[in-house]
């Protein structure tokens, strides 16, 4: 009974995990980066969905006040995400078509390393780094099976959203080949705009859930969640949907079932130690796929 | 003079100068008569061990183009590989104040077991996520690192450990540190004699590695992977192999730390976070990634400004003005401003300061400079260096660079200096 309930709890754990490790996936499939500033958008998201919901009447309607709160703040982390994009990645694809005499693989990770530190910075210096309670807007015992039923409700949107869409047609054609999709006429910038959008508006909705089960926000929030969702991304194959939402899961239930055990400390290791095995068993991630590579 | 004989006689300088530095034959130590105040021989022993730790991660990050931000995690295990070798044999040896003498029985083992014990981790974490093309190394490095951390900060202390491993772990002092067997401070062999010999050793080697014919093996890899594969350079090798040595030298600089002169006598684990990594980066990426004297001038700049900035603190008027804005937090306000100009320096020159080039030596000719004559002469100066490649870093040729540029700045300034006059 106490592993069911585990399990349960993982569950619901893991899809708040896989809502972040989508934005990770989505860009890694578009760009190849690694975006670093993704999990601070999450810790952003957090803080934001924590003034508005305050901000829109507490006390006279917190129902009213916690779902237009949290719309909100998605809205304001999708706008954030597509600001980085602009401001840290975009000036370097812009360049990087003439210029091949520079360590041109290291320099998108930098910026992508240097805006994380950026905003978790600058959220210490506007936010403090003191932990915030977040309002308490559901009893406890239901907020699981809203992240739940939530992260699942996204996450069926978002299916529809890549593969019944003309944006998501673009957008899978721009990750398989950028020159060839602009040649197709798409306007590929206003795509990888779009996809950081996206992204981070589920990191931002990841986040509230987040404290929604957890009820604290601070600063480095962002750092452990991060981690453990871009492995999520990589343990279920990085670039791929179902891939991101099997490894979040996965990873939640693992968490949740070394909680169990005293060596409720070592949950990152254990994360990590199966991240390694994957690389080494199946470097390519549970559902992702072997592509060769063409020269 | 022959070549070798030259190269000996330099060496026994060096060796001397140093010895005088550490305990100045018999007078006060020269390192206390260059410097009388302690807080200055800390900075410049910490900014040392810094330059180390940017030597290291410039081989992979900086020639190999493999992005690692988990150094501190191996400098850590050198902090603490050191820090028990040293405690341990210093028991060993009677105790007492650490004598100069005994530093030669103790601190070349402390750093051949943190140069040791750090290279195996980096293995260990090099292995599996470097075999794959792509950045996976950086995501297991940042886990490897802050797990690294996290196991030693919150190990239980409080004589409830059961087992080997965690009593073991519990030695190592959890969140508080570690403070020595007897638990009255590492013992701090550890003075100006290792650390400048230290960064002299890792700066030559960090040389020979770049101008080799591994050097440039790593260098066709990050340009391109498949190219390079193609013709016989062996990904997974070369990078794994760069990524320990890599790790080697952070332990190395971990265990200099941990044993540093007027250093804390503590190994902490907050010593070792993310931000120190970040620094870490900076310091590569701010003098120019693969550049070895760029990656010195960016160790010795990182570790003064984080100095000034404690410094900063201590003094009244700053401390008013936190007293008033309590919120302003001068660290994280380093931070966004390292951050900003990082991610300024990568658009707007992504070659750091000096790129690849090196100060005594001129590979590349200048970009767009020059009339074409001197272009062409640069050119065929460059191929002749890349002959002597194996040559090159004995002191004669950078002697004869050095002075050559030295006189055409006394005459640039001469110039300018006439021309304020007329």
């Amino acid at each position: 009974m106490k592993i069911l309930n585990a399990i349960i709890a993982g569950v619901a754990q893991g899809s708040m995990i896989a809502l972040v490790s989508l934005g990770y996936t989505m860009v890694y499939g578009i760009l190849k980066l690694i975006n670093f500033a993704h999990s601070e958008v999450f810790m952003m998201g957090a803080f934001f969905g924590l003034f508005l919901t305050v901000g829109f009447g507490l006390d006279t309607s917190p129902m009213f006040a916690g779902v237009a709160g949290t719309l909100a703040a998605m809205v304001l982390a999708g706008l954030l995400g597509a600001l980085v994009e602009k401001v840290a990645y975009a000036p370097l694809r812009a360049r990087s078509g003439g210029r091949s005499n520079t360590n041109t693989r290291i320099t998108p990770l930098v910026t992508a390393l240097g805006m994380s530190v950026l905003l978790q910075n600058l959220a210490q210096l506007l936010f403090t780094a003191r932990y915030r309670s977040y309002p308490q807007l559901l009893p406890i015992e239901n907020a699981r099976t809203i992240v739940f039923v939530v992260a699942v409700v996204v996450m069926i949107a978002l299916q529809f959203l890549v593969y019944g869409t003309w944006f998501g047609k673009a957008m899978r054609a721009v990750s398989v080949n950028v020159e060839a999709a602009r040649l197709m006429g798409i306007r590929t910038g206003r795509v990888i705009s779009m996809t950081f959008v996206t992204g981070s508006m589920l990191a931002a909705l990841g986040g509230i859930l987040y404290c929604l089960s957890q009820s604290q926000v601070y600063p480095t929030m962002g750092v452990v969640i991060g981690t453990r969702s871009f492995v999520a991304a990589v343990i279920g194959g990085i670039g791929s949907i179902p891939g991101a939402v099997l490894g979040g899961v996965l990873i939640g239930v693992i968490g949740e079932l070394t909680k169990l055990t005293p060596y409720s400390g070592l949950q990152d290791v254990i994360i990590f130690t199966v991240l390694i095995v994957v690389l080494l068993v199946r470097p390519s991630g549970l559902l992702g796929k072997a592509g060769i590579e063409k020269v | 003079m022959p070549r070798i004989v030259r190269g000996v006689l330099i060496t026994a300088l060096v060796v001397v100068v140093l010895i005088w530095l550490e305990s100045g034959f018999g007078a006060s130590p020269g390192f206390q008569t260059v410097l009388p105040d302690a807080a200055w021989r800390q900075l410049v022993l910490f900014a040392m061990v810094n330059v180390v730790i940017a030597l290291s991660l410039n081989v992979i990050n900086g020639m190999a183009g493999q992005f690692s931000i988990g150094h501190a995690g191996f400098v850590g295990i050198g902090a603490y590989t050191g820090a028990l070798v040293a405690g341990h044999l210093h028991v060993r040896l009677g105790s007492g104040d650490p004598q100069f003498a005994n530093s030669f029985i103790v601190m070349p083992l402390v750093l051949l077991a943190s140069g040791t014990i750090a290279a195996l981790f980096g293995l260990l974490v090099g292995l599996p996520s470097l075999r794959l093309r792509g950045d996976y190394l950086a995501i297991v490095t940042l886990g490897f690192a802050e797990i690294f951390r996290l196991v030693i900060a919150t190990a239980q202390t409080g004589g409830t450990a059961e087992g080997s491993v965690a009593k073991f772990l519990a030695s190592l002092g959890g969140q508080n540190g570690y403070a020595g067997p007897e638990g009255n401070g590492v013992p701090q062999y550890a003075g100006p004699f290792w650390i400048f010999g230290s960064v002299i050793v890792a700066t030559l080697i960090a040389w020979r590695i770049k101008f080799s014919g591994w050097g440039r093996a790593l260098r066709a890899l990050r340009e391109d992977e498949i190219a390079a594969s193609a013709v016989g350079v062996d990904p997974t090798r070369y990078k794994v192999v760069s990524f320990v040595i890599a790790a080697a030298g952070a332990g190395v600089a971990g265990g200099l730390f941990a044993s540093m002169h007027d250093g804390s006598p503590t190994v902490q684990p907050d010593s070792f976070t993310f931000v120190q990594s970040f620094d870490a980066i900076t310091m590569v990426i701010l003098g120019g990634s693969g550049s070895v004297s760029g990656a010195i001038v960016g160790g010795v700049f990182v570790t003064v400004t984080v100095k000034l900035i404690e410094q900063l603190q201590g003094l009244e008027s700053i401390q008013a003005f936190r007293a008033d804005h309590p919120s302003i937090d001068l660290n994280a306000l380093r931070m966004v401003v390292y951050a900003a100009v990082l991610i300024g320096l990568m658009i707007l020159r992504p070659e750091g300061l000096f790129g690849e080039r090196e100060i005594f030596r001129r590979k590349r000719p200048k970009k767009g400079g020059g009339d074409p004559d001197n272009n062409a002469a640069q050119k065929s100066q460059s191929t002749q260096e890349s002959t002597q490649d194996s040559e090159n870093s004995t002191p004669a040729d950078k002697e004869s660079t050095e002075s050559a540029s030295s006189k055409q700045a006394t005459s640039e300034t001469l110039t300018t200096a006439e021309g304020t006059a007329s």
